[in-house]
């Protein structure tokens, strides 16, 4: 017997049912928990590889993907950095949009001044934050060697990870009035 | 059956006080989530670059805090388990270990509803998300466990060992912006987080916020506990009903 | 690698105001909040139901329904 402060004396389980239906139960049981243990490692060496694939990195920065040549092949991965100013380009009507990217300091809005630019084409929707300068943009893509250009597939925003609120940089823009507009 | 029906006046007593605790933290975490609705969307400042999608801030990073606080409850309570053998320990990791789900899968949601127009993507297979998930898998795989052991006393004993080593998860999750390259914002709060990551008046809010989510944490927390003593109660019944 | 600059055209204005995305604001906290009042009145009824289970149970196997008068706490109601 047991006792807990909640119930008090706990009986201890009495055997209820013969011996051979508790085997094949039992069995049962074992197979599910075999087939749940199974399907839990998969699922983690799944979400594992597809998380560090080769190069146990989630993204490489500008100049890592500049000055590894290994990495120019074509495979899949991503570039992480700020968009470069005055680089952006896409002609009315079009969806296809090319751009620079270069480093990107922690808490410095915008890329590096002087550091190396990689050519990157994109075609779809850009993100919100895209233009923002304080935003690190993720490119998920590949390496074009015949138009010298990395191929995006996907486009991802980092933000910063300090929050500011609107008046404290500029004090003239409180919520829900219209920033004055900014050429990029 | 003397065993059920024969309880002394002091156990009585505690359900009781129990039983009224339970409600005055529904009653605190009622007020206190009103108060916190009007700090989140009235006086907490709107961010410079996100807009007013960063106030879901103020309840993915409380709701995160606390499905860490959950299992790690159900890890204390599991070596608990594993000591003393008591039913109470096994009750207490059980219900931890259900309600840090509920958390943890909110974390999730919520930042994945946060992720769209944020980063552009509803999920990518990034190490703070990744390991997040792999913390959901296993404490789920607690719960099923309890469910299929061939014994109630296997799966409590089985579950509680799922519950320690799972809990090693946690600080990788804790870590993973900082081991790792990462799309997920560094700590705002913790031991790594930097002075200057929020701003006061941001920083107060979130701290409230934290405090009225762990009102719900502690209501749930108790709800569930209750819940398992009834569950208990009846099987005890079932299994003598069935002898008899 | 020599990176010619694309001979596009010039970008259109960009504002630097935040996007609103409100329908997704209100989206997690709805989710939230729901998922939160549903589980904790989910319980609320399981327990509640499980009580006049047991009480049935009870009637079942013969005991006194009620013997020292104080019912609610011999349900497992904590």
């Amino acid at each position: 017997m047991q006792t807990d402060p909640y119930t008090g004396p706990v009986p201890v389980a009495e055997h209820t049912v013969d011996a051979e239906s508790e085997r094949s139960a039992w069995r049962t049981h074992r197979a599910r928990l075999l087939i749940l243990g199974g399907v839990v490692a998969l699922a983690v060496a799944y979400m594992v590889y597809a998380a560090f694939p080769g190069n146990t990195l989630y993204f490489v920065t500008v100049s890592e993907f500049l000055d590894d040549p290994k990495l120019h092949d074509g495979q899949t991965l991503r570039v992480a950095g700020a968009l470069a100013p005055d680089t952006f380009r896409r002609d009315d009507g079009s969806t296809l949009s090319r751009f620079r990217l270069g480093d990107k300091q922690p808490d410095v809005p915008g890329a590096a001044p002087g550091s190396p630019q990689m050519e990157a084409s994109y075609v779809g929707v850009l993100p919100d934050l895209f233009f923002n300068p304080h935003s690190e943009i993720i490119l998920e893509g590949h390496y074009d060697g015949h138009e010298q250009v990395f191929a995006t597939d996907n486009i991802l925003v980092k933000c910063p990870s300090k929050y500011q609120s609107i008046q404290a940089e500029n004090p003239d823009l409180v919520p829900g009035a219209v920033a004055p507009a900014q050429t990029y | 059956m003397a065993a059920i029906a024969g309880r002394g006046p002091t156990d009585s007593t505690l359900r009781v006080v129990i039983r009224d605790f339970r409600l005055w933290v529904l009653f605190a975490t009622a007020a206190l989530t009103i108060v916190d609705v009007y700090l989140i969307f009235v006086v907490a400042p709107t961010d410079q670059v996100l807009g007013h999608i960063q106030r879901i801030f103020y309840i993915h990073v409380p709701i995160s805090i606390l499905s860490f606080l959950g299992f790690l409850v159900c890890a204390v309570a599991g070596v608990g388990y594993l000591i003393r053998r008591g039913e109470i320990w096994d009750r207490v990791a059980h219900a931890a270990a259900e309600v840090g789900v509920v958390f943890v899968t909110l974390a999730l949601v919520t930042g994945v509803i946060w992720a769209r127009p944020v980063w552009g993507v509803w999920w990518t297979w990034e190490p703070r998300l990744t390991t997040t998930l792999i913390l959901w898998l296993i404490y789920v795989a607690y719960l099923m466990i309890r469910h299929y052991a061939p014994t109630p006393q296997q799966g409590r004993a089985w579950s509680a060992v799922v519950g320690i080593i799972g809990f090693v998860d946690v600080p990788i999750v804790y870590y993973s912006v900082q081991w790792w390259r990462s799309i997920h914002p560094v700590q705002v709060i913790g031991p790594e987080a930097a002075d200057d990551a929020l701003e006061p008046i941001m920083a107060r809010i979130l701290i409230f916020s934290l405090v009225a989510m762990l009102a719900l944490f502690a209501y749930l927390l108790l709800e569930r506990v209750a819940l398992r003593g009834t569950e208990d109660a009846v099987s005890v019944i079932r299994r003598q009903g069935t002898y008899d | 690698m020599p990176f010619p600059l694309y001979a596009g055209k010039e970008p259109t204005t960009r504002m630097t105001v935040p996007p609103n995305n409100l329908p997704f604001l209100f989206a997690a906290f709805a989710v939230a909040w729901a998922v939160f009042f549903i589980y904790a009145a989910y319980m609320s009824w399981r327990r509640q139901s499980i009580q006049r289970d047991l009480r049935e149970l009870q009637s079942t196997v013969e005991l006194d329904p009620d013997p020292d008068g104080d019912e609610e706490e011999r349900m497992g109601s904590v």
